[in-house]
């Protein structure tokens, strides 16, 4: 006993982190080793049916599926467009973000009113937040087509246009979040310390260099925390491309999770799934380590 | 003893009666109805975990998928003989390596839904029965009505979005011109669309749609073709049943009718979907034998006449959904009232199967609706369409 607690140090808060040992065991690390080995295997869906916990039915067969996923045009198809959502999606919600923290930073008359309606666009689902972007860019009857038309400009039909239907589901994305991201900058924004903005005042700086200089430095390792999300949220498009577009025009909105999905749910093919999944965590990873180590040297 | 039948959602208290007749005469058994739809994640999970509903509802494209892993109880030594209920195609669909894995139950097929109001005023006195009346009927129905120089109003309505809705929709036409999705080649599966017939279809699918539907048909599903059709911008529709109710749910504001698909180069064909009712594997005993009882008396004539009774709307009453599948229903008392829907029954006679084989499912997502509305928006050829699709879709099916 006394060598264990030698060891270990006191064991009675072992006692108390079991319950959450257990139940991040069984419900996160659990699935995490299962489906490692499922993207290894061919599994026969009803197989399942027979099998123990702690076993994943069905024959090795290496990296096939690997293989097969990265020869797939379209499994590289959806890196691409993960890519083209991620460029519109990531810096227009981060720089709006902010932007909008700032402004609901001040000490504006019914500033808490602004903030909790900036925020409700995150509150509501995914589908209802889709079918109000496919009324606004309908091509034929939509608001955004008809506010164009004053201008004398005739608007695409946007959810038909294999160039303009992943922006329209980017644009809704960061409808729907800046308000979240809004709140975690303006915590951010609180953390400064006002003396650097008085310092900055004496120095003569304007309201750009100010942001420059000091906020936004000071805002780093938010930004980086948010950026990490951010890029998360990009890579696990879904609902949206699920209701608003099916894939579609000519698989331009065929994100990964679409196709993990797919493989997964429609033709029962696990072990494809699961590689495919695997390889959307290694890219998760690599970016998430290049980030922090990008942000961590500008910031010493 | 009690059985859970996991049947279709909004059906509840229509289908309640049938269930409360089953019970009267089987005085032992207690159903219980379970809603929603059984497919995908769900009904695998169900089947996984050994507590699914001993009667299950599924698509025949599910059974056949998951009849090969074992999913079903076979039920061929009782239900072999009920092959004389249905026409042959429909019965082919109940089978997966030549047993019956599930027993017809209700389905749908795809009819032209069309407005009789629109087709008075235009002085149209009959639906099209070919494709070139189609063709001469949907022009002639797509009028600038506001004088703005653009047609507001439309001959047909079709789908041009990546989806499902597509691919059914143009399937159609490709199998009235005599074109089939695949064959079968020394013992494999083979994309066989990319062939005259087919192409020909396509051609005139993609001529329908830029000459004789909205300009935003490439965003639009089968749900937004509905809209069009209840709204009045279109004057044709290929549909299911339930367009029938969906006008009468807006309050009539025309008269709807209903008329067989035209006839092409081929001959009629059309969309059939057949709901299946499979006992999962795990069943046993009593409980099997009572679901046995139970779909023997689903699928007798008086419960299939039921099945007109339909699903809950919004407002709470009924509407026609579905329709029975069998092939003797017509002197039914429903259709009696309402011959209008007699047409979907007739659409059982020519059926075009959706999913030929479990692995086209696969075909169709990955690459068949991709290339379809690649070829209706113009960027590719229905040649090259369809050659691609032949190339990229042989890939898929000789890797399962």
């Amino acid at each position: 006993m006394r060598f264990l607690q030698r060891r270990f140090g006191e064991l009675s808060g072992y006692v108390f982190i079991l319950p959450s040992f257990v139940i991040l065991g069984l419900f996160l690390v659990y699935p995490v080793i299962w489906s490692a080995v499922a993207s290894f295997k061919d599994i026969r869906p009803i197989a399942l049916r027979q099998s123990g916990l702690f076993e994943v039915p069905g024959d090795l067969i290496g990296f096939r599926h690997y293989v097969d996923a990265l020869n797939n045009p379209l499994f590289q198809k959806a890196v691409v467009n993960t890519l083209y959502f991620s460029v519109i999606f990531i810096p227009v919600t981060m720089f709006g973000s902010v932007l909008l923290a700032m402004l609901v930073n001040r000490k504006l008359p019914a500033v808490h009113f602004f903030r909790s309606v900036f925020f409700i666009p995150y509150v509501i689902s995914v589908v209802s937040a889709s079918l109000i972007f496919m009324f606004l860019f309908n091509g034929d009857r939509g608001l955004v087509n008809a506010v164009l038309g004053l201008f004398g400009v005739s608007g695409p039909n946007w959810l038909a246009s294999t160039i303009w239907a992943m922006p329209v589901i980017a644009i809704m994305s960061c409808w729907k979040n800046i308000g979240y991201y809004m709140l975690i900058y303006l915590s951010g924004l609180q953390n400064i310390p006002k003396d650097l903005y008085e310092v900055a005042n004496v120095e003569g700086a304007n309201a750009f260099q100010t942001f420059r200089y000091v906020t936004w430095p000071l805002l780093g390792r938010i930004s980086l925390v948010v950026s990490i999300l951010l890029m998360i949220n990009a890579l696990n498009v879904f609902q949206e491309v699920y209701i608003m577009t099916g894939g579609g025009p000519s698989d331009s909105t065929v994100t990964l999770p679409f196709l993990i999905y797919n493989r997964a749910f429609r033709y029962y093919e696990f072990g494809s799934a699961a590689a495919i999944s695997y390889l959307l965590f290694v890219v998760v990873v690599a970016v998430t380590a290049i980030q922090n180590l990008y942000v961590k040297r500008r910031l010493g | 003893m009690q059985i859970v039948w996991a049947s279709d959602s909004g059906r509840g208290k229509a289908i309640r009666e049938v269930l409360d007749e089953f019970e009267k005469q089987n005085p032992d058994v207690k159903v219980e109805l379970l809603g929603g739809v059984q497919y995908g994640q769900k009904l695998l999970t169900q089947i996984l975990s050994g507590e699914a509903p001993e009667v299950l509802q599924v698509s025949y494209g599910e059974v056949k998928q998951l009849a090969a892993e074992g999913a079903f109880i076979d039920l061929t030594q009782d239900f072999a003989s009920y092959e004389q209920n249905y026409y042959p195609q429909i019965w082919e669909l109940a089978l997966s390596d030549g047993k019956v894995y599930g027993v017809p139950w209700l389905g749908h097929t795809i009819q032209l839904v069309y407005n009789k109001t629109l087709f008075d005023e235009a002085g149209i006195t009959a639906p099209p029965t070919t494709w070139e009346e189609l063709y001469e009927t949907a022009k002639k129905l797509t009028v600038d009505k506001n004088g703005d120089g653009k047609p507001d109003q439309f001959g047909i309505g079709l789908a041009g979005k990546q989806g499902p809705d597509l691919a059914w929709m143009y399937g159609m036409f490709a199998a009235q011109a005599g074109a089939s999705l695949v064959k079968e080649e020394g013992g494999k599966y083979v994309v066989a669309l990319n062939s005259p017939e087919g192409i020909e279809a396509l051609k005139f699918y993609k001529k329908l749609l830029d000459e004789t539907s909205p300009p935003d048909s490439l965003n639009k599903d089968g749900g937004g073709v509905m809209a069009d059709f209840r709204n009045q911008v279109v004057a044709m529709e290929l549909q299911g049943p339930w367009g029938v109710p969906d006008v009468w749910k807006a309050g009539n504001p025309f008269e709807v009718g209903v008329a067989e698909v035209p006839a092409g180069p081929a001959g009629k064909a059309t969309e059939v979907t057949s709901y299946l009712l499979s006992v999962p594997v795990g069943v046993e005993g009593d409980k099997l034998e009572a679901a046995k009882r139970l779909i023997d008396f689903l699928v007798s004539k008086p419960a299939q006449e039921q099945i007109m009774k339909g699903e809950v709307g919004d407002d709470g009453n009924y509407y026609p959904f579905r329709i029975p599948i069998r092939k003797d229903m017509e002197d039914t008392d429903y259709y009696k009232e309402h011959p209008e829907f007699l047409v979907y029954q007739k659409g059982l006679e020519y059926p075009f199967t959706l999913v030929p084989v479990p692995q086209w499912q696969r075909v169709s997502d990955e690459v068949y609706q991709s290339i379809l509305n690649q070829v209706v928006s113009g960027s590719l050829s229905p040649e090259e369409g369809l050659r691609q699709l032949e190339q990229r879709g042989n890939e898929i099916l000789a890797q399962s």
